[in-house]
């Protein structure tokens, strides 16, 4: 089975080949939200160096979400297009799934922080165990003091990613204390292969769907609907 | 901050947003007020010039926003046809209007619950004879010199 999975939610983007459990090539470039000015270059370029034509590829899978609006529909557009041309399949794996992937067998909880902007963050919780991650807290976007409040709930080493961490990582380390540990710089940000990896387990698991059924996932009620609706009842719900 | 200043011609209206556009920085939020003929395009297209921007500007009413590239990133949106807020953010507005670049509004009312709250408020009101009474209000404290500048180098 070969796997193309392809990468846009945030302010990085990438691209994995996998060929049944062996990563044949990856790239991951941050260059700034001008993913539709790089993300098929990175395409063409994955292709041409790991000597695939798109048409060999059975599963396309996309970093649906959480993320930027704008490049999770670049992401996901590429991906439902690509697949819809050659007739291949597509899988969905989630951005909060594929940062915590990129730090695998940690013994505590992985907790990646996406900046949702206005002190809000998307993020998620998941323990290793096995072989594979555990889901302990669904994605959600909320308010990171609220967070920290569930956190500080939870035993255990906590380690923080995403890019979300630099910006609220001080602030949940000074809450939670020295048990709070920082990704390094190479696992900060989702790498493209943890989406390969995770959408190869999917598609055994029987999640693979047709182009046509593959929607971004955007975490609503977000933060600033919220506000939204703050400012709409203080205004008297003009 | 609030003030009002007296543009007599298309001309004054280009400079006003000339030294706006040169008053800019980085994360900057223009919100343009006024009906359709006011002279929001006029203004931006002097914001653009101010800010070194060489292309032409024309309205973004169908296309939502025009991303002109310079020096610095102008992002300049018309949310006419939105119906409210949540249109607004799901459109990935919020991405723009948030970074590093500046930003211009027209038709804020369609969003007002999520344009930023610091920003630049800019009313375009209509005079006698095409005059225009253009007013400055700034939200935040980071645009009273700009303000202030052009209040002290225009009519009023």
């Amino acid at each position: 089975m070969r796997i193309a999975a392809i990468d846009a939610s945030t302010l990085v983007a990438g691209v994995a080949l996998m060929e049944d459990d062996t990563l044949v090539y990856e790239s991951s470039l941050r260059a700034g939200l001008t993913h539709s000015q790089t993300l098929m270059p990175m395409v063409e370029s994955a292709f041409a160096m790991a000597g695939w034509t798109p048409g060999e590829v059975d599963i396309y899978a996309a970093v649906a979400g959480p993320g930027s609006f704008t490049g999770l529909r670049i992401g996901v557009s590429t991906v439902k297009g690509m697949a819809q041309a050659v007739g291949a399949k597509t899988v969905a794996v989630g951005t909060l799934e594929v940062l915590a992937m990129g730090v695998p067998c940690f013994s505590g909880l992985c907790v990646p922080l996406l900046d949702a902007r206005r002190e809000q963050v998307y993020t998620a919780a998941y323990a290793w165990e096995g072989d594979g991650l555990r889901e302990v807290f669904p994605p959600a976007a909320m308010a990171l003091q609220e967070w920290i409040g569930i956190l500080d709930g939870q035993a255990g080493p906590i380690l923080l990613c995403g890019d979300g961490m630099a910006a609220y990582g001080p602030q949940v380390r000074e809450a939670l204390g020295e048990r709070v540990r920082l990704a390094p710089p190479h696992a900060v940000m989702q790498r493209p292969a943890a989406c390969a990896v995770l959408a190869r387990k999917k598609v055994l698991a029987g999640e693979a769907r047709m182009p046509g059924e593959l929607v971004p996932f955007y975490v609503r009620g977000s933060s600033a609907l919220t506000i939204a609706q703050r400012k709409k009842d203080a205004n008297g719900g003009v | 901050m609030k003030r009002s200043v007296l543009s007599r011609s298309v001309a004054d209206t280009l400079w006003i947003g000339q030294k706006l556009g040169e008053g800019t920085f980085p994360g900057a939020v223009l919100a343009l007020w006024g009906g359709l003929g006011a002279g929001k395009t006029a203004l931006t297209r002097g914001i653009a010039q101010g800010m070194g921007i060489m292309l032409p500007v024309s309205s973004p009413t169908f296309t939502l926003v025009h991303q002109m590239p310079g020096p610095r990133i102008l992002y300049h949106m018309d949310l006419y046809r939105l119906q409210d807020a949540e249109e607004a953010l799901m459109a990935g507005l919020a991405e723009m209007w948030d970074g590093d670049g500046v930003t211009v509004i027209e038709w804020p009312a369609r969003a007002q619950e999520v344009i930023p709250d610091a920003r630049l408020d800019i009313t375009l009101e209509f005079g006698a004879e095409g005059e225009r009474l253009v007013t400055l209000e700034s939200r935040s404290s980071e645009y009273d010199r700009l303000v202030e500048d052009i209040y002290e180098n225009s009519s009023h």
